[in-house]
């Protein structure tokens, strides 16, 4: 299958960093897929997305983006840690933040607020305002907001770090629907192994200093998958044998 | 033993670590205590009018304020009076406002212009808006126009660092966020981030900056621009002590207006915050 972005050679370093974040990291995700990429605290995977999204020049190697570009939907979009929304927006405009700049009639870009809201069971909260949700329902919006501009590649970064447990489990089964419900590519950062096994195609293992990978792993369990299955554990302990 | 109980019965000096219960509401008491406060406030002024606490005849007599109102009133003095003040009141307002809102936007967000200001900025600043009065008279003579220009000058600073501080205040994250989203360019990012997150701290200097230009309205009339100032000076230097408090309590209800009407725009604007 395809690749829908391309890391080669990707070489990256913080201002006035001595050693580089990432060193010579190369990746593919193909169309469609769910990759996860996983690592200790601080190794580079944010730092690994954020250049991923255009967020950060590299230092050395590039970033390709194999999706023609469109006028009416982004190449990717990105779902942050926090669910970073605009406070001063109401849920229904947060999520139609990335569609401004995009060649919509105003009744599709209103469609697509619509839809993204009740793909993410949020349409009862398309009037609230950011301080009135809770952790998780934030969260949901902030994949809504990213699921709007119809993006090919979906970038998150530990997205439901934040949330207790349960809200957890829910998202991410939610996460799973929406993903084979919208057909982008995920790139999913957790520092969760278990997680990313559960959810991904493949686990990407990040480790040293500067970073590089140090596995890719391929999950081939069939979905839906259960949590606590003995193979999907094996494989988190393969995993976590990396870092 | 001993140490815990010390320990656990130790009040810090300063407030750090207090943790302080929120104060009980009290209901319609408050109101009994209010009015209550006003009214030790009245006898005690009385008082000290009686009994000459600040010299004979310098005191006014609160209880001659509403004949001294009627006054005013009969005499078309007070009505003109608001009414010319509220004139340069505005005009000195919002000029002072929209330049130091829009200067101090420019100096946030403009590296270039940040620097190519920076240093007229700081000979300017110290400079106090009643400094000013000698070039109002000049340019302006004795005028509305002169006293909007020392009003303004007074707002201007006020709004600036106001604008300028909320802007910097902004969580960085925000940008991140529009640039992720394709918000890219300085009015796109001015209009989705900065403009809405810093509008907070800008109504915030607004404020202030009401409350600012009444001071400097007051010291401006006193050289002589017609107003309540003026009237204050001219019933002063005749001991009318009553008609000053009459202006006193004009400037008082008008401001207490303004801030009224500005507390529910705040509110409207500022609506999203929790």
């Amino acid at each position: 299958m395809a690749a829908v972005i391309e890391l080669d050679r990707v070489t990256l370093r913080h201002p006035n960093a001595v050693v580089p974040a990432l060193s010579n990291v190369s990746l593919a995700v193909e169309q469609s897929s769910f990759v996860s990429i996983v690592g200790g605290s601080g190794v580079g995977k944010s730092t690994l997305l954020r250049a991923a999204a255009g967020l950060m020049q590299p230092e050395g190697g590039e970033v390709r983006i194999n999706t023609p570009a469109a006028r009416d939907r982004r190449l990717n979009a990105m779902v942050f840690q926090d669910s970073r929304l605009l406070p001063w927006r109401r849920v229904d405009r947060n999520v139609a933040l990335g569609l401004k700049g995009l060649e919509l009639e105003p009744s599709e870009a209103k469609q697509r607020v619509e839809s993204a809201l009740t793909l993410t069971g949020l349409h009862e909260y398309a009037k609230r305002w950011p301080h009135q949700l809770s952790g998780g329902q934030a969260q949901r919006v902030g994949i809504a907001r990213a699921l709007a501009v119809k993006p090919s590649i979906l970038l998150m970064d530990e997205p439901f770090s934040a949330v207790d447990a349960i809200t957890r489990k829910h998202l991410q089964d939610e996460l799973v629907r929406i993903w084979q419900a919208s057909g982008a590519a995920v790139v999913f950062v957790t520092h969760d192994i278990t997680e990313a096994v559960l959810l991904s195609d493949r686990v990407i293992v990040l480790a040293g200093s500067p970073a590089k990978i140090a596995a890719d792993i391929s999950v081939k369990n069939a979905r839906p998958r259960r949590r606590g299955d003995p193979t999907l554990t094996e494989l988190a302990k393969e995993a976590a044998g990396f870092l | 033993m001993s140490i815990i109980v010390r320990a656990i019965n130790r009040v810090p000096a300063s407030g750090e670590g207090v943790i302080r219960l929120p104060r009980p509401s009290l209901g319609i008491g408050r109101f009994i205590w209010g009015v209550a406060g006003l009214l030790t406030f009245v006898v005690l002024w009385k008082l000290s009018h009686h009994y000459a606490w600040t010299g004979a005849g310098t005191m006014p007599d609160p209880f001659l304020l509403l004949e001294t109102l009627e006054d005013e009133w009969s005499s078309d003095r007070l009505v003109p009076a608001v009414a010319s003040s509220l004139t340069h009141y505005a005009w000195g307002l919002g000029l002072g406002t929209l330049l130091g809102t829009i200067i101090g936007f420019f100096a946030a967000t403009s590296t270039w212009f940040e620097a190519f200001h920076a240093y007229v900025a700081r000979l300017l600043r110290p400079i106090p808006p009643l400094a000013w009065v000698v070039f109002a008279i000049a340019w302006f003579q004795v005028s509305h126009a002169g006293a909007a220009f020392v009003i303004a000058i007074g707002v201007f600073w006020v709004n600036y660092f106001a604008t300028n501080s909320a802007i910097s205040g902004i969580d960085p994250r925000y940008y991140e966020l529009a640039r992720a989203f394709g918000q890219n360019g300085w009015l796109n990012r001015s209009l989705t981030v900065t403009l809405p997150g810093a509008s907070s701290g800008m109504l915030a200097g607004l404020r202030t900056g009401v409350g600012q230009a009444w001071m400097a309205l007051i010291a401006a009339e006193l050289l002589g621009v017609p107003g309540m100032g003026q009237e204050m000076n001219a019933a002063a230097g005749v001991g009318a002590y009553e008609a000053v408090v009459i202006y006193m309590l004009a400037i008082s209800g008008v401001y207490a207006l303004c801030d009224f009407a500005f507390v529910r725009f705040e509110n409207w604007v500022l609506r999203w915050r929790p």
